[in-house]
């Protein structure tokens, strides 16, 4: 199949307003609510300790680096950097960014996974019945991860191999939204779960969606952003209790020249946008990198969600992605390498006193 | 005077509602946001962590 030529450079849609990106919080809600509690119910029965029993176990972390998948994993290989200083922090990734990892041998110390989507993010752990599994183009488009879209089949095969070889050494933080496939692949795989649920809407009004799964569940409430990865920098925040968190592959965009087949809402862009899906995309200047990335409503929604959560916590966050959208008040646009080397030193500064 | 210039006929067509004089672009990008939601449904809380068998969560 022919990918449709990059034609950026036409009409492109603009930022988004408030009214706008309520109607994403809304439509995501809808999307999410019936197969949340479904999921929810279905875990039940799997569900022994919650993050609130790791946060009595650890003890707070000095430092996090928060690894998701975007593109620029790929295009900035962060992993060699990263098993460098892989002592002095505590590693926490995305699902989608796990294959990444484990392929690079860097061991994450927690996993976190939240997206209730039946068949895509077992992919991540390793399916073992993808055979059975519908025919889906999600992975062979995207340039999320070179690697996961080319030769599926052996691809899953290694990514099944990889996550039991090192499962027992692996912690996930498993939302209760997530399918039972994934429960049970990374029980199999002898990795220790760690349970809480999304906070769907105000806990504090009446007939909460939150409430009402917490009641299920017994389980925890944890704020999302929207998306794994900002679930996982969530989760560095308020159980780490990480005092300075850095992001790496924090993209929520594309680069200059990405095609529009290679986005994750190639289809639906279509089934708005007609021949045009192009112009579905949003652009954005970053005067760190001098660059115009794109992005689409779903990730500006993820990126105006992650502006706003950034200002109410208390450590310090560097976006050390160097790439995508993801800048503004809160924020330290930094190199991964500038963060390692403060990081070392304020480590080392600590020991000495 | 506006009573003046109200005029003594009626019109055959309403009178374009709100709705219909948007925009084309408001249009379109009223459509492109409900058809392209997250993943995770996300809404600003007083609290990041919240448990409800322990108020002491933050």
């Amino acid at each position: 199949m022919s990918s449709p030529q990059n034609c950026y450079g036409t009409r492109a849609m603009r930022k988004l307003n408030k009214k706008q990106l309520d109607r994403i919080t809304r439509c995501t809600l809808d999307k999410c609510r019936d197969i949340g509690l479904r999921h929810a119910r279905e875990n039940v029965p799997f569900i022994r300790e919650t993050i609130l029993d790791l946060k009595r176990k650890i003890s707070r972390a000095d430092s996090a680096i928060v690894i998701s998948a975007g593109p620029s994993l790929r295009r900035k290989d962060p992993a060699r950097l990263i098993l460098r200083e892989k002592l002095s922090q505590t590693i926490v990734c995305a699902d989608g960014a796990l294959y990444y990892c484990l392929r690079n041998g860097l061991i994450p110390d927690y996993v976190v996974s939240v997206d209730p989507h039946p068949e895509r993010i077992v992919r991540y752990f390793g399916d073992p019945d993808l055979a059975k599994t519908p025919d889906d183009d999600y992975f062979r488009r995207q340039d999320l991860d070179k690697a996961m879209n080319t030769d599926e089949v052996r691809r899953n095969r290694e990514i099944v191999s990889l996550v039991n070889r090192w499962g027992k050494e692996l912690s996930v933080i498993i939302s209760t939204s997530v399918t039972p496939r994934i429960t049970r692949r990374c029980i199999d795989a002898g990795m220790k779960l760690y349970w809480w649920n999304p906070i769907y809407d105000d806990y504090e009004k009446k007939g909460s969606l939150t409430k009402k799964i917490s009641a299920i569940t017994g389980a925890p409430c944890m704020s999302t952003g929207g998306n794994v990865g900002t679930s996982a920098w969530i989760f560095a925040n308020v159980i780490l209790q990480a005092r300075r968190i850095a992001l790496v592959g924090m993209d929520l965009s594309y680069p200059p020249g990405t095609s529009p087949y290679n986005t994750q809402y190639y289809h639906e862009m279509k089934e708005v946008f007609g021949e045009n899906p192009d112009e579905g995309f949003i652009r954005i200047y970053n005067p760190y990198l001098k660059e115009t990335w794109y992005t689409d409503p779903a990730y500006y929604w993820y990126r105006e969600n992650f502006l706003q959560l950034a200002r109410s916590v208390d450590s310090e966050t560097c976006n050390c992605t160097e790439g995508g959208i993801l800048f503004g008040r809160g924020i330290r646009f930094v190199r991964l390498a500038d963060f390692l080397e403060k990081n070392r030193r304020v480590t080392e500064c600590v020991q000495v006193k | 005077m506006r009573k003046m210039l109200k005029g003594t006929y009626k019109t055959r067509e309403p009178r374009a509602s709100k709705k219909s004089r948007r925009s084309a672009s408001e249009l379109f990008e009223e459509r492109a946001t409900e058809k392209l939601g997250g993943s995770i449904a996300f809404v600003i809380t007083s609290k990041l962590l919240w448990d409800s068998g322990d108020e002491k969560a933050e």
